[in-house]
């Protein structure tokens, strides 16, 4: 299982849990991005912040496997 | 950090036109040459002017010498400071290319004198791009 | 008591007096207050918040407040903090500007330059280390950005950073902004004026010294690393900077504001940012001193004959010089932007007005004989024309140069309407106009509370969100404008904290930073704003609320009719209040302030809510 909490409108339009079975080890930000693309969401990563759900920093090259969840918000309020 | 102590100053005199002023090892080092108290000398390995801060004595005859008046003072530094080119590990190249920026390289010291015309005030750097740029 | 990252001492200047002086903070007030924004609500609370509601923000009674945070000078990317009572909304508007004046200030020897009085003549503001003078500025009065650095250059006999204002503070414009490095603008807030009305025309420092000492060096070390290696990494951001929403907004997800918010999509599709960057660019990446990510660009464009420089277009000038006037040409929008930087205004503030009057032209709020000519969506020429007479204060500019909120007051009175006939076309919230990104479609960053509960009115840089204690909250935003980091170059809260720890050596959690420091900065910066005055006062059951236009269902696009309701606004805005400790009116209940040690505020506090007839 590999869970996704939303903050904010990510949250008011994708719903603040989302959960997944993933059968394969994937990139957690590759699956992020694919899954946005997918829900129509014209984001790109560069614009997020995904984080453990405790506020941590990801590791680098975390996979779904090595992590079952994860927070995501918008990184930049500006611009 | 030490923002005024550092060797390598950016000065902007036009938006997006950043000079970059440092020391480019001239053939003839004028300023070694003309360092009353033989506080200059210069780096066999790197070719780099080096300072003795025990005998510069801060009479600025090196900057009078510099076609770049290149040599800083600063506060709470009782000699001038002169790129020592980090003995031949630049530390400005590292962070330079960290960022992926890659405007700073090492290369191998040309032989022909011609370097020395890149020996200018900033000033004059930034009138010639401005001209070519910015009029 | 030992101090690192901040020196502890402010440089004290009274242009009334002609004095300088420095001037000693306490260690435990940085503790409590952090730096920058934070360290300015405290400073204006202390000094004029016992008065507050009549101070003049355009009098010599007001501070300027020019502050770094423990972070400026160490975290990658550089920004320092302009503050005061605002012009605009008459709270205290944290309004962050990247400008080389931020680690000069610190290399000087000071956290930051408080300015008191006004002078009688022109002066700039001189700092080499310990040497500050006031200088006369008379040939230097009313010269515009471009000009200014020159003159500014020639008279000094090298390149010195400074913060400097255009024709536009210096006539008190409302929108006017504090200007650094050409293109960099402190705009909300509106303190070019109060810098004009103090007859300051320039601050220059130039500093020589070390940075302040860092508490856990090797820990700090690591961690610069740490977050230089994330930031270089935003390759979309280094290539094309904030101009890669240009347009992109409106287009991809319906929150740009499109001639005065009457949409905020479009279908354009002419543009390209390649384009852009072939023709326009001369400088690309640009960066601000010390910055790893480097997300500006200058930009260089012909307008009959006339050269314009600026950076970007970035996306608040695309979208409020450009799609929210109509106008949709790049090579228009950086001439509109250019003038703006050089003539001191802030584009967003300005932009807002500007969109706001056409519309009411088009309404025939108001019409030529009023303006003297024609406004057209679209129109550069008359465009350029009213921004000039807004920055020059000439015929109806003087009254847009009140901003949009005061603008509308008045044509109401001139129309003989009730003002709420013509504030409703006012996209602003409590003197502010909305930066450029909507709430409506909800498919951008803004919640639909954004504005409405915000303590800094529509300013899109410090947003209200639920819930409270997480980055979507306001404190998010006043915590990074308080240490003073770039909000481009900030990483996860996590590591950001742990970096302000590495160099204070001080061991603020999470939970501190949500409970106590940052809401003891946003509940001053509330209660200064409810408190208000000179010439307005906000009454939060009708105040906190999003601009009208935003309840006006999208009329376009891909979410067309998409709209926030108000009640839902109502709702969010009140649970909100409830996380902060503060009552449904957004006042800070008693038991908060105390929890807060700002025991100071409670008679204060009893005050407000008696004259807001809510006890
Ligand atoms: S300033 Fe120092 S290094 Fe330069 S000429 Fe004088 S003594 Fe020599
Ligand atoms: S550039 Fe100046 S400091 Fe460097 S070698 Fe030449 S004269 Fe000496
Ligand atoms: S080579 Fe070393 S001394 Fe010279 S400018 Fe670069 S960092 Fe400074
Ligand atoms: S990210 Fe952009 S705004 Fe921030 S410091 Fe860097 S160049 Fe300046």
């Amino acid at each position: 299982m590999f869970c996704i909490y939303f903050l904010g409108n990510l949250a008011a339009s994708l719903g603040s849990t989302l959960c997944f079975e993933v059968s394969e080890c994937r990139d957690v930000l590759a699956f992020l991005e694919e899954l946005l693309r997918s829900r129509g969401e014209l984001l790109s990563v560069d614009e997020l912040l995904a984080t453990l759900p405790d506020g941590r920093p990801l590791p680098p090259k975390a996979t779904t496997c090595d992590i079952g969840e994860i927070r995501v918000l918008r990184l930049l309020k500006g611009g | 950090m030490w923002p005024s102590a550092s060797r390598i100053t950016i000065y902007e005199y036009y938006p997006g036109a950043p000079i970059p002023h440092y020391c480019i090892q001239c053939p003839d080092y004028p300023c070694v040459s003309a360092c009353p108290t033989k506080a200059l000398s210069v780096d066999q390995l790197t070719g780099a002017v080096l300072v003795d801060p025990s005998l510069c004595t801060l009479c600025l005859k090196c900057v009078e010498a510099c076609p770049g008046k290149v040599p800083k003072t600063t506060r709470g530094k009782s000699h001038v400071l002169i790129c020592d080119l980090c003995f031949g590990d630049p530390a400005c190249v590292r962070e330079c290319s960290r960022v992926g920026y890659n405007a700073l390289k090492t290369v191998k010291k040309p032989s022909n004198t011609g370097i020395k015309h890149y020996a200018k005030p900033p000033e004059l750097v930034a009138e010639e791009f401005g001209r070519k740029i910015y009029m | 008591m030992q101090i690192y990252g901040s020196w502890g001492k402010l440089l004290s200047v009274d242009l009334s007096a002609g004095k300088t002086s420095e001037e000693r903070i306490h260690p435990i007030t940085y503790r409590m207050f952090v730096g920058g924004r934070g360290l300015a609500t405290y400073i204006l609370w202390r000094e004029l918040g016992k008065k507050w509601g009549s101070v003049d923000p355009l009098g010599p009674e007001n501070m300027l407040t020019i502050l770094t945070g423990p972070l400026t000078g160490y975290y990658p990317g550089i920004k320092l903090v302009v503050s005061g009572k605002s012009p605009q909304s008459g709270g205290v508007v944290g309004s962050a500007i990247s400008s080389h004046v931020a680690y000069s200030i610190k290399t000087a020897g000071y956290d930051g330059i408080i300015v008191r009085g006004a002078s009688r003549d022109p002066v700039y503001i001189y700092v080499r280390d310990d040497l500050v003078e006031i200088r006369d500025a008379s040939k230097l009065w009313g010269l515009k950005g471009l000009e200014l650095t020159k003159s500014l250059r020639s008279e000094l006999g090298r390149d010195a950073p400074s913060l400097y204002i255009g024709p536009a503070g210096e006539n008190l414009v409302r929108t006017a902004a504090v200007m650094a490095r050409w293109f960099h603008a402190a705009g909300y807030g509106g303190y070019g004026a109060v810098m004009g009305s103090k007859k300051l025309k320039a601050i220059v420092v130039e500093g020589s010294g070390p940075l302040p000492p860092v508490a856990r060096r090797d820990e700090f070390l690591k961690l610069r690393y740490e977050v230089i290696d994330k930031v270089a990494a935003r390759s979309t951001f280094r290539v094309w900077g904030t101009t890669s929403g240009l347009w992109r907004v409106g287009h991809d997800t319906s929150s740009e504001p499109i001639r005065n918010w009457v949409e905020e999509w479009h279908n354009r599709e002419e543009f390209s940012h390649v384009a852009i960057e072939k023709k326009y660019w001369i400088k690309n990446p640009w960066a601000d001193w010390g910055c790893p990510l480097a997300c500006m660009k200058v930009s260089k464009a012909v307008v009959d004959g006339v050269t314009y420089y600026t950076d970007g277009p970035d996306y608040e000038m695309g979208a409020y010089l450009g799609s929210n006037l109509g106008l949709f040409e790049v090579d228009k929008v950086i001439a509109l932007s250019a003038l703006a930087d050089d003539l001191g205004l802030c584009g967003i503030q300005t932009g807002n007005t500007m969109g706001f009057a056409v519309e009411l032209y088009e309404r025939g709020l108001i019409t030529r004989e009023d303006v003297g000519y024609e406004l057209k969506w679209g129109d550069f020429y008359c465009l350029k024309r009213l921004m000039e007479d807004i920055a020059y204060r000439r015929g109806f500019g003087g009254v847009l140069a009140e901003g949009t909120y005061r603008a509308a007051v008045e044509v109401a009175k001139r129309r003989n309407l009730p003002s709420e006939e013509v504030l409703k076309y006012a996209v602003q919230v409590k003197g502010i106009g909305v930066g450029a990104h909507g709430i409506r479609s909800r498919k951008d960053y803004p919640q639909p509370i954004a504005y409405a509960a915000s303590v800094q009115g529509g300013d899109h840089t410090s947003v209200a969100g639920l819930p409270a204690d997480s980055e979507e909250s306001e404190i998010s935003s006043a915590f990074l404008d308080s240490a003073v980091v770039c909000s481009f170059t900030s990483v996860e809260e996590e590591t950001v904290l742990k970096f302000l720890n590495a160099v204070t050596g001080w061991g603020v959690t999470k939970e501190e930073l949500y409970r106590t420091i940052g809401l003891r900065i946003l509940s001053l910066q509330r209660i200064l704003l409810l408190l208000g005055g000179p010439d307005v006062r906000w009454d939060p059951r009708v105040h906190d609320d999003n601009p009208l236009r935003f309840y006006e269902p999208l009329p376009s696009g891909p979410y067309t009719n998409s709209v926030v309701s108000r009640d839902e606004v109502l709702n969010s805005i009140a649970e909100y209040y409830k996380q902060l400790g503060w009552d449904s009116y957004g006042i800070p209940t008693e038991e908060t302030l105390r929890k807060l040690g700002l025991y100071d505020a409670v008679d204060v506090v009893k005050t407000l809510r008696r004259e807001l007839g809510v006890s």
